[in-house]
């Protein structure tokens, strides 16, 4: 059910399937109660929705957690036919500079609306950290003198990047990253939908490059898709250009075996094949992460991946620091065997 | 208060029925009206008087909508304080402010000078406009009038709709008012009578009777030095010139974090107003007990079925900030009022009954432990999406799995044995984890890599057990690896190239740090300390941070003045330990004259060359110091750039 395309709204975009909206859009829930993983707050955006009286709420999260999607879908259960007149939209590409927020926000605040009882005006700020904290001052009065009509969501990565009277002002709800299972279920509905062919590793390959973030999960199925028209690990890597996980995999294999040579191979054809070295790190944090391993090789494994991450970070993005990794793991593992 | 008139004035009112012809309709498309009618002061200001609420518009409202849906209120509205005996506030500030009014009060009208200024200052939700409201109501026939700033034109717009009327910035129209106000305090504010004819003629009469007090609680965003020198300069005169009361609040937010260096509003604001006789009360944060006290009035006046648990909770973490918590507790209560299908009011249920939750609680040996737990994770429960202004409330959660490092003792020792080939030595093998994987609790915490280590460094201690003290010399030098780590993240994130790759290597290090913190906690402490009732502490680092901050932007407010004609900014070593003793003691020595400030700032330029003779000759002759020092300092500055060229050469 939440799956239905958006076709009502835009009957084009169902005719003309090759050139649709991206696929992002296109499965953006309308509804609260479609909203994947942050159970949480999702429970509790429902209630506010089916009971209005929206207090002023700070979204805040990683990117492609749900929180424009989320906000956008409160506004129009509150609002419904309403959602038109009643909302305010800006984000970071309109002009939110200190003098909109004095003119715009404040007029709209006053404007008159109609609507039921529990119901308030609502302002949607988008990437409110990206507002300027002068623009943030500006709001602080507005925010306060019209709250008997109006109410404010803001959505933001960090919530330390709101001023603390702002944040004072409103409730925090914080969107934590999206579960592997979270993603795995929505994407499965996304390719019955779609009928894209697939094999199992292949979604999870994506759910693997997406690491938590929904957004980037649907972009790359969509790339991955319009692309080979067919879902499998080789395509998703190939389009997303990531280092082959299970390749990586085998090197760190390799290592807690203490065969350095082997790894060294591995690693040196991950290395021609033209990936970065902060490429290959990155892939390695996140195998060496989810490897299931002894507690104290995993500990020191990812102390020594943090290293070397940092001086490729640094700009000292060889082959020879990859290769001193790689060395430095075996000896780890040489140094914890029980003799 | 039995007979209290309700006229209150509406300055603004959207609200169905409230609205009526006198409200004066801002031009929405017409920029030039509404620019027109805020060059007169007098369609800006509204008051409230002697109602019983603190926010003006409650009262009217009140009467009309929000009775019959309760809830369209915001409960920082709704439950705002009304009698000096609802204010949490230390009762000396209260005491202040109300001895301010009194004796201002008194004198109102009669010719002097200074004194009728207070300057409110504190941090944010620390109810410095609360208390003002309560006290204004208080007293018999004063009325509190407020500064509302006109809803401007765009610039824009201005650009193309009315050539004729030129831009007025926010800080013209504001200084503006203040010279009005100045000039006119006999004229009564207020022009916008609402509602009924026949109330105007006993409004006159009653106006004239009336004091007046002045709220000014929307200072103008400044943006550089020049704005707010004339800012400041003009609220100084202000100060010394004003013939009725007037209270401004100059809220206190660090903008250390938002990354746009420090403002000095608050600073030199302060400072003006005191030059000009202002008096000065400082709110602190309100003290965790009394936000729990007004959070379980509102509990039970809302008959919301929350844990007092999550309600200490709220209240330890909102740092003093009770609007906050308010808004927190609002928010929390939605789920508990109306939902009992989708939703455990209790909370605790859930963690006896689903699987995932339960094995941390079954082996808790002893009661005090496990209440510990199950308070902690009762707590996140609910409150897991929402945290407070720091997130603190997950943050325990977390903290309290890892420092208490629950594992399965039950089952053989590592559980990852059968990837790798051998056997690892006797004194590395643990336990397997009995929690959700350490990256994953870090990612539910909402904290940085950087605060969750802090907090483990903070506390790790207490959970070790005394044979332990090996382990916790392991433990530190994971927490210094993972130091190193973020601290080299941080010129990478700071900087103002922002690329794609940089921004994503930032969030990598940041997760490996995080990941290593809490698994080299859990790692090292192979013996945890017996379970029992243990408090987290907040980490001192982050106070000492936090302290140094804000002397260097003390510091740094400071040698603006100074080196604001001679380009050349000293380190804070050299201010700190070179000129804050000089400045001291030319300081006392030329108070006297009331010329300290002056030359003290001049003379600073000086005291890289010879620190004794320059203060001899300023005790000797303060006043011809003063003019000398100008000029020299000009002198000196070739010097001092001299010095800091070397010093970049050394490098």
């Amino acid at each position: 059910m939440a799956i239905a395309p958006a076709s009502a709204s835009n009957p084009a975009t169902s005719a003309a399937k090759d050139y649709d909206l991206p696929w992002v859009e296109k499965y953006r829930p309308h509804k609260i109660a479609d909203i994947v993983g942050n159970e949480d707050a999702v429970c509790r955006l429902q209630v506010i929705a089916r009971d209005g009286n929206m207090p002023n709420l700070i979204f805040a999260g990683p990117p492609g957690t749900g929180k424009t999607t989320s906000i956008l879908a409160l506004a129009h259960e509150l609002l419904g036919a309403n959602f038109k007149e009643a909302v305010l939209e800006l984000n970071a590409s309109d002009d939110r500079g200190i003098d909109v927020v004095r003119n715009k926000i404040k007029m709209f605040a006053q404007k008159k609306v109609t609507l039921p009882p529990g119901r308030h005006k609502i302002i949607l700020l988008d990437e409110a950290d990206s507002m300027t904290s002068g623009a943030q001052q500006a709001l602080r009065r507005t925010m306060e003198i019209y709250s008997n009509t109006t109410r404010f969501a803001l959505a933001c990565n960090t919530s330390a990047k709101i001023i603390e009277p702002i944040q004072s002002r409103c409730a925090i709800v914080r969107f934590s990253r999206l579960s592997d299972r979270d993603i795995l279920d929505r994407l499965l509905r996304v390719v019955q939908a779609e009928n894209v062919p697939y094999i199992p590793e292949g979604l999870e390959a994506v759910v693997f490059t997406a690491d938590g973030d929904m957004r980037q999960a649907l972009n790359n199925l969509q790339a991955t898709f319009s692309g080979f028209q067919f879902v499998n690990q080789e395509n998703v890597f190939k389009v997303c250009d990531q280092p082959h996980p299970l390749h990586v995999i085998n090197i760190i294999r390799h290592t807690t075996g203490g065969n350095i040579d082997e790894a060294y191979t591995g690693l040196k054809q991950l290395y021609d094949l033209g990936y970065s070295a902060s490429d290959i790190i990155t892939t390695l944090f996140r195998v060496v992460k989810n490897y299931d391993m002894p507690e104290y090789l995993k500990l020191e494994y990812l102390k020594e991946v943090g290293f070397a991450h940092m001086r490729i970070a640094d700009g000292v993005g060889t082959i020879l620091q990859l290769s001193g990794l790689l060395a430095k793991l075996c000896i780890i593992r040489d140094e914890a065997k029980a003799v | 208060m039995g007979k209290k008139r309700r006229h209150t004035f509406i300055f603004l009112s959207d609200d169905e029925d409230a609205d009526n012809a006198s409200r004066q309709q801002p031009a929405a498309d017409n920029g030039g009206a509404s620019q027109a009618s805020s060059t007169s002061f007098h369609s800006h200001i509204y008051h409230s008087e002697k109602c019983g609420l603190a926010k003006l518009e409650n009262v009217d409202f009140g009467v009309k909508c929000p009775t019959q849906f309760p809830d369209l209120q915001p409960w920082t509205d709704k439950y705002s304080p009304r009698e000096i005996s609802d204010l949490v506030v230390h009762a000396k500030k209260v005491a202040d402010v109300r001895e301010w009014m009194v004796t201002t009060l008194k004198t109102t009208g009669k010719p002097h000078d200074g004194g009728n200024v207070l300057l409110l200052s504190g941090p944010t939700g620390a109810g410095k406009t609360a208390v003002v409201h309560v006290l204004v109501n208080q007293f018999q026939e004063v009325e509190l009038c407020e500064w509302d700033p006109p809803v401007p034109t765009l610039w824009k717009e201005h650009l193309h709709v009315n050539a004729d009327i030129p831009y007025i910035s926010k800080v013209d129209q504001f200084i503006d008012f203040l010279s009005k106000v100045k000039k006119y305090s006999g004229l009564p504010l207020v022009r916008k009578l609402t509602n009924e004819g026949n109330r105007s003629p006993l409004l006159k009469s009653g106006l004239t009777r009336m004091h007046k007090v002045l709220l000014i609680d929307d200072l103008p965003v400044v943006h550089g030095r020049e704005l707010l020198n004339k800012l400041c300069h003009c609220l100084r005169n202000f100060a010394l010139s004003v013939q009725f009361p007037t209270i401004v609040i100059a809220t206190d937010f660090s903008e250390e974090e938002h990354g746009q260096g420090t403002s000095f509003l608050t600073v030199d604001v302060a400072e003006a107003l005191e030059s000009g006789g202002a008096k000065k009360v400082l709110f602190n944060p309100i003290t965790a007990n009394a936000v729990k006290k007004v959070l379980n009035k509102i509990v039970l006046a809302e008959n919301c079925s929350i844990s007092s648990e999550s309600v200490s909770f709220i209240a330890e973490s909102c740092g003093g900030d009770i609007r906050h918590a308010i808004n927190c507790l609002q928010f929390l209560c939605v789920g508990f009022n109306s939902v009992s299908g989708t939703w455990d009011p209790g909370g605790k249920n859930i963690l006896y009954e689903t699987p995932k939750r339960r094995r941390g609680l079954r082996n808790g040996t002893r009661n005090k432990s496990k209440r510990f737990i199950k308070c902690a994770a009762s707590a996140s429960d609910h409150t897991s999406s929402i945290g407070c202004r720091d997130g603190s409330l997950s943050l325990f959660h977390a903290l309290g799995k890892v420092l208490h490092n629950k594992r399965l003792t039950e089952n053989d020792k590592d559980s990852g044995k059968s990837n790798i080939s051998f056997i690892l030595k006797d004194e590395l093998q643990r336990h397997p984890l009995n929690m959700e994987a350490p990256e994953l609790l870090i990612s539910q915490a909402h904290v940085d890599a950087a605060s969750f280590l802090y907090f483990l460094h903070e506390n790790v201690l207490e959970f070790v057990d005394e044979e332990g003290i090996e382990d916790v010399s392991v433990a530190f030098t994971y927490f210094s690896d993972v130091d190193c780590l973020l601290k080299h993240k941080k010129p990478n994130t700071s900087g103002i190239l922002h690329t794609l790759d940089e921004i994503d290597s930032g969030h990598i290090a940041e997760a490996v740090a995080g990941s290593i913190a809490a698994r080299g906690a859990l790692f090292a402490n192979s013996h945890p300390s017996k379970p029992r009732w243990l408090s987290l502490r907040a980490p001192v680092v982050r106070q000492v941070d936090r302290l140094l901050n804000q002397k260097k932007a003390e510091l740094r407010a400071k040698s603006w003045r100074v080196s604001i004609d001679c380009s050349t900014m000293f380190t804070h070593n050299v201010q700190a330990t070179e000129l804050e003793p000089f400045y001291k003691h030319i300081g006392c020595t030329s108070f006297a004259t009331g010329q300290s400030a002056n030359i003290a700032d001049s003379s600073l330029s000086f005291v890289d060359n010879e620190l004794n003779s320059s203060l001899s000759f300023l005790q000797d002759e303060d006043l011809l110091s003063n003019i000398m020092a100008i000029d020299l300092s000009k002198a000196m500055d070739a010097d001092i750039m001299e010095k800091s060229d070397d010093e970049i050469e050394e490098w």
